[in-house]
C-alpha cells in the first residue's frame, strides 16, 4: 500500500514537472502579445515594447522558463497581467463555481445515466430500454454548447423559470447561485449522462449474464434484489472508472458551458486568458487543473481497493 | 434591478418559494450592461473601445464631445484663451469640481494628469510631440505650451477613447510607467469593485458637479439617475441577446448584424444602432514586399468588391453604408476627393492590366485575418476572391486577434491586413495617418499633404487641406476602406434617456 502510494505520488510529480514544461513552451509558441491586447488597436508596436518591458516579457526564454518552475516550487503562480490579481486569487475566486458545476452536473449525470443504464439492461427489450439506447446516441452526439443555447431560448427566454447568465447579482446567496447553475449543470451532464449510460447498461448485460445471478434467480430473489444488489454492486467498477472519467471531462466541458453561460468560473478565466495571452494565468491554471486530473485518477485507483480488495493483490 | 426575477410566477410554486428564499431583497435601483468581455484594464488611457464605455462614467476630461462631434467643455469651465500665435493655451477649471475622494481638483492634479497622458495614452503621445511644457497657474487654471501651432489639441483633449482623464496628482504620478490601480476620477459615478469576469460596479456620487446646459452627445448637464452601473462580461453574443431579451440585462453591447430583425421585432427591447460607428479596412504593408508597390495597391484597390465585401460581412444593407471617405458624412471632414476609385465596375480586368504593366510574377500576397471578429474573416474570404480572380495570389492566413495584433508589428511577416477603426473626430487620430502605424505609410507626399494639414487653423482651411489627404489616400491606396458599418445594441424599453452613441453612457439615464 505504502509502496504503492509513493510510487503514485513519484510519478504524479513527474507528470506535473513535464506538464509545466509544455505549458510553458505552449505559451511562448503560439504567437501574440498581451501588451498588444492590453494597449488596444491603436497602439503602435513601440507602446507594445515598452509594455512587454514593464511585463519581464523581454527577459529570454530561458530566464523566464527557469523563473516559472523556481515559482512552482514555491507554489507561487505569479500576478494575472490583467486582472489585478494573482493567480492563485484568480482561480481562487473562480474555482467554487467551477467544482459546483462540476459536482452538479456529475450527480445529474449520475442521476441520469446510472438508474437508466441499469433498466435498459434488465429489460433489454421493454420500451424504457429502447429510449435509453435512443437517449444514449442522442445524448453523445450533441455538442452541450448547442444544448446550452437551446435551453436558454427555451427555459429563459420564453419560459423565464431560469437565468440567462451570469452567476446571480453581488449580494446572492447560495439558492441564486444554484439557480443560476441549473440550465449550465443540465447542458453539460447530458451528453456525459449518456455516456455513464452506456457504460452501466454494457457492463451491466456482462454482470446479469453470469451464472451466479441466475442462481440467485432460481433461490427465488426478487427482481429488484437480483439486478441491484447482486447484479449492479459487481457491475461497479467500470462505472465508477466512467465516473471518474466524466469528472475529468465536465473540467474541459465547462470551459465551454462557462462561456455560453457567462458563467465567471475557472473554464471562463482559462478561455479570456488565452484569449488576451495572459500567460501568467494560463500557466498557472493548466498546471493546476492538470494536478487535479492527476489527483482524481489517484482517487479512482484508491477508490477500485476499496470497492474490489482483488485489485490490491 | 429591483427583481431579478420578474418571471417567477410562472414557475411551480414549490420552486419559487425555494428560490424566493434565495432572491435579493428589494435594491437599490441599477443598470446592468452586458459587455462584449472584461476589459483589458480600468485604465482610461488605453485605447479599447470597451475601457472607454466603462471609464468614462468615472473619469472626465477637461472638454467632451456634444452630438454633432464639436468639442465641449466638461471639467473646463470653457473654451481655452489662446495666444495668437496659436502657442499658448490658458485653460480655466469650473469651480466646485471634486474628486471621487472628496478632495478638490487643483490645477496641479490636471497638470499631473495630463503628464501622464502624454506618456500613457497613444492619443496623449501624438499631442506631446508639439507641447513645450504643461503648468499649473494660479488656484484654477492650468496652461499648455507648445512648440508648434496644434489646432487638434482640443479635440484630443476631449476624446473619450485613450483618453485624457483627470485624476489626483499622487495617482496620476504613481501610475505613469505602472498599472494604474486606484480608480479615483471626478465622474457622475465612481469606482465601486471589480471581480474579474463577473461584473465591475460603479456607484453614484452624491458630490459630483455636472457642467450646465441640456444634454447634447456627451456634453451638457451629466446626472446619475441610477444607484448603480453594473457592467457585466458576457462573451457569448447570443446569451448577450438572449439575456436583454430576458430582462436580465438592461442593455446588451455589440451584439451581431443577424439579430437586427429579432429586435426589431421584440416588444421588450429596442435596437440601438449606433452609426456612424467604424468602418473596415484592408491595410496594406507600404514598407516592405510586393504591396509596398503602390501599383500593386491599385490593381487591388480596383479588384476588391466592397459592396460584395459588407454584404457578407453584415448581412444586413440597413446596417452597412458604402463610402470611400475617411470621414463618414456627419464629419466636417467629410470628402468626396477619389471617390470615383472605390466599388469600381469591371475593376478585375483593369486590375489585371495594373498587375501586367507592374510586372507581377505571382508572389504570394500574404493577409492576416481573424475569426474571432465574424465580419472581418467573412469580408476577407470575399476579398481574397476578387483578389484571385484579378490575378493575385493570395494566401489568406487565418489566425486569432491577438496574433494578428502581435504579427501586423513586423513588416516582414505581411503584405495586408483586416482590421476596422472606431470613428474618431480628428484626422490626426485616424490611425494609419500615423507613420508608426503597421502599413507604415509614410510617402513624400503623404508627409507634405499632412504637414499642410497640420499647419491650418481654420476650420474651412483644415478641411480643405484634408481633402487633399483624402485624394492622395485614394491615388497611394496604403490602404483600402471596405465600409462603414452601424455598432448593434439593444436597450430595454423601459430605460428612459438612453442615446445610442459610439461609447453608450448611461449617465440621465433611468430605469
Amino acid at each position: 500500500m505504502t509502496r504503492f502510494l509513493t510510487r503514485r505520488i513519484g510519478s504524479t510529480l513527474l507528470v506535473l514537472l513535464l506538464v509545466a514544461t509544455l505549458v510553458f513552451v505552449i505559451t511562448r509558441v503560439i504567437p501574440g502579445d498581451p501588451a498588444a491586447v492590453l494597449l488596444g488597436s491603436a497602439a503602435t508596436p513601440e507602446d507594445a515594447l515598452r509594455l512587454r518591458a514593464q511585463f519581464g516579457l523581454d527577459a529570454p526564454l530561458w530566464s523566464q522558463y527557469l523563473g516559472w518552475i523556481g515559482q512552482l516550487v514555491r507554489l507561487d503562480f505569479g500576478d494575472s497581467i490583467f486582472l489585478g490579481q494573482s493567480v492563485l486569487e484568480a482561480l481562487g475566486s473562480r474555482a467554487e463555481l467551477t467544482a459546483t458545476l462540476t459536482l452538479f452536473a456529475t450527480g445529474l449525470a449520475v442521476l441520469i445515466g446510472v438508474p437508466l443504464g441499469i433498466l435498459a439492461a434488465a429489460q433489454r427489450k421493454g420500451i424504457v430500454a429502447q429510449l435509453a439506447s435512443a437517449l444514449g446516441i442522442f445524448g453523445a452526439s450533441v455538442p452541450s454548447f448547442w444544448v446550452g443555447l437551446v435551453l436558454i431560448q427555451y427555459f429563459s427566454t420564453k419560459l423565464g423559470w431560469f437565468p440567462v447568465s451570469g452567476y446571480g447579482p453581488p449580494d446572492a446567496d447560495w439558492p441564486t447561485r444554484l439557480h443560476h447553475l441549473v440550465l449550465p449543470a443540465v447542458a453539460l451532464a447530458l451528453p456525459n449522462s449518456a455516456l455513464i449510460l452506456r457504460f452501466t447498461r454494457t457492463s451491466m448485460l456482462e454482470v446479469l449474464g453470469e451464472d451466479y445471478i441466475r442462481t440467485a434467480r432460481a433461490k427465488g430473489l426478487g427482481p429488484f434484489t437480483v439486478v441491484v444488489k447482486h447484479g449492479f454492486k459487481n457491475a461497479l467498477i467500470p462505472v465508477l472508472t466512467v465516473i471518474g472519467l466524466t469528472l475529468a471531462i465536465m473540467i474541459g466541458g465547462a470551459i465551454v458551458t462557462e462561456t455560453v453561460f457567462g458563467l465567471p468560473g475557472v473554464g471562463n478565466l482559462i478561455v479570456s486568458a488565452v484569449l488576451r495571452r495572459d500567460y501568467p494565468v494560463i500557466q498557472g491554471a493548466l498546471v493546476i487543473v492538470s494536478a487535479l486530473y492527476v489527483l482524481i485518477n489517484l482517487a479512482i485507483d484508491l477508490l477500485y481497493l476499496w470497492v474490489d480488495p482483488r485489485v490490491k493483490a | 434591478m429591483l427583481n431579478p426575477y420578474p418571471n417567477l410566477r410562472r414557475w411551480g410554486a414549490c420552486a419559487a418559494a425555494v428560490i424566493a428564499l434565495g432572491a435579493a431583497p428589494l435594491q437599490a435601483s441599477t443598470i446592468t450592461i452586458a459587455t462584449v468581455s472584461e476589459p483589458p484594464s480600468l485604465d482610461p488611457a488605453t485605447t479599447s473601445d470597451l475601457v472607454s464605455m466603462i471609464t468614462q462614467h468615472v473619469f472626465e476630461t477637461l472638454y467632451t464631445y456634444n452630438s454633432e462631434w464639436k468639442v465641449a467643455p466638461l471639467l473646463a469651465a470653457g473654451f481655452p484663451e489662446v495666444s495668437k500665435d496659436g502657442l499658448h493655451y490658458v485653460i480655466t477649471l469650473r469651480p466646485g469640481l471634486k474628486f471621487h475622494t472628496g478632495a478638490a481638483v487643483t490645477p496641479t492634479d490636471v497638470a499631473a494628469s495630463l503628464e501622464r497622458w502624454l506618456k500613457a495614452s497613444p492619443r496623449g503621445k501624438l499631442a506631446g510631440e508639439s507641447i513645450a511644457s504643461i503648468k499649473p497657474q494660479g488656484a484654477n487654471k492650468v496652461e499648455i505650451n507648445l512648440k508648434e501651432p496644434f489646432p487638434p489639441l482640443l479635440s484630443l483633449l476631449a476624446y473619450p477613447n485613450g483618453a485624457a482623464a483627470v485624476m489626483p496628482k499622487a495617482i496620476a504620478e504613481a501610475s505613469t510607467n505602472a498599472p494604474l490601480k486606484d480608480y479615483v476620477g471626478t465622474g457622475p459615478f465612481r469606482f465601486l469593485e471589480r471581480k474579474p469576469d463577473q461584473y465591475i460596479r460603479l456607484t453614484k456620487f452624491d458630490q459630483y458637479s455636472s457642467p450646465a446646459g441640456t444634454p447634447n452627445g456627451f456634453a451638457g448637464t451629466r446626472a446619475a439617475k441610477v444607484d448603480e452601473l453594473r457592467f457585466v462580461p458576457v462573451p457569448n453574443a447570443n446569451t448577450r441577446l438572449e439575456g436583454v431579451l430576458a430582462g436580465q440585462f438592461d442593455y446588451a453591447d455589440s451584439l451581431n448584424p443577424e439579430f437586427f430583425d429579432k429586435l426589431k421585432a421584440s416588444t421588450a427591447v429596442k435596437p440601438a444602432v449606433i452609426k456612424p460607428a467604424s468602418w473596415a479596412f484592408l491595410i496594406f504593408n507600404t514598407k516592405q514586399g510586393a504591396m509596398a508597390d503602390a501599383n500593386l495597391r491599385r490593381a487591388a484597390q480596383a479588384a476588391i468588391q466592397p459592396e460584395a465585401m459588407m454584404i457578407g460581412g453584415f448581412g444586413n444593407p440597413e446596417l452597412i453604408n458604402l463610402e470611400s471617405s475617411l470621414f463618414p458624412k456627419q464629419s466636417m471632414f467629410h470628402s468626396t476627393a477619389g471617390a470615383a476609385q472605390y466599388n469600381q465596375n469591371g475593376g478585375a480586368a483593369k486590375a489585371k492590366q495594373i498587375l501586367a504593366k507592374a510586372g507581377y510574377k505571382g508572389q504570394p500576397i500574404r493577409i492576416l485575418t481573424s475569426p474571432q471578429y465574424d465580419f472581418l474573416y467573412k469580408m476577407s474570404q470575399v476579398a481574397a476572391q476578387n483578389l484571385q480572380e484579378a490575378g493575385f495570389k493570395v494566401d489568406l492566413q487565418v489566425v486569432d486577434w491577438a496574433t494578428l495584433l502581435q504579427k501586423r508589428g513586423d513588416a516582414g511577416a505581411w503584405d495586408g491586413f483586416f482590421t476596422f477603426h472606431g470613428f474618431v473626430p480628428e484626422p490626426a487620430l485616424v490611425s494609419i495617418v500615423n507613420p508608426g502605424y503597421p502599413g507604415w505609410w509614410d510617402s513624400p507626399a503623404k508627409r507634405a499633404a499632412f504637414d499642410k494639414f497640420s499647419g491650418e487653423q481654420s476650420d474651412a482651411a483644415r478641411m480643405k487641406a484634408w481633402a487633399e489627404m483624402q485624394k492622395l489616400f485614394m491615388e497611394e491606396a496604403p490602404t483600402l476602406k471596405v465600409g462603414e458599418f452601424a455598432n448593434l445594441g439593444a436597450a430595454n424599453r423601459k430605460l428612459n434617456g438612453f442615446t445610442p452613441m459610439i461609447f453608450p453612457a448611461f449617465w440621465n439615464v433611468t430605469r
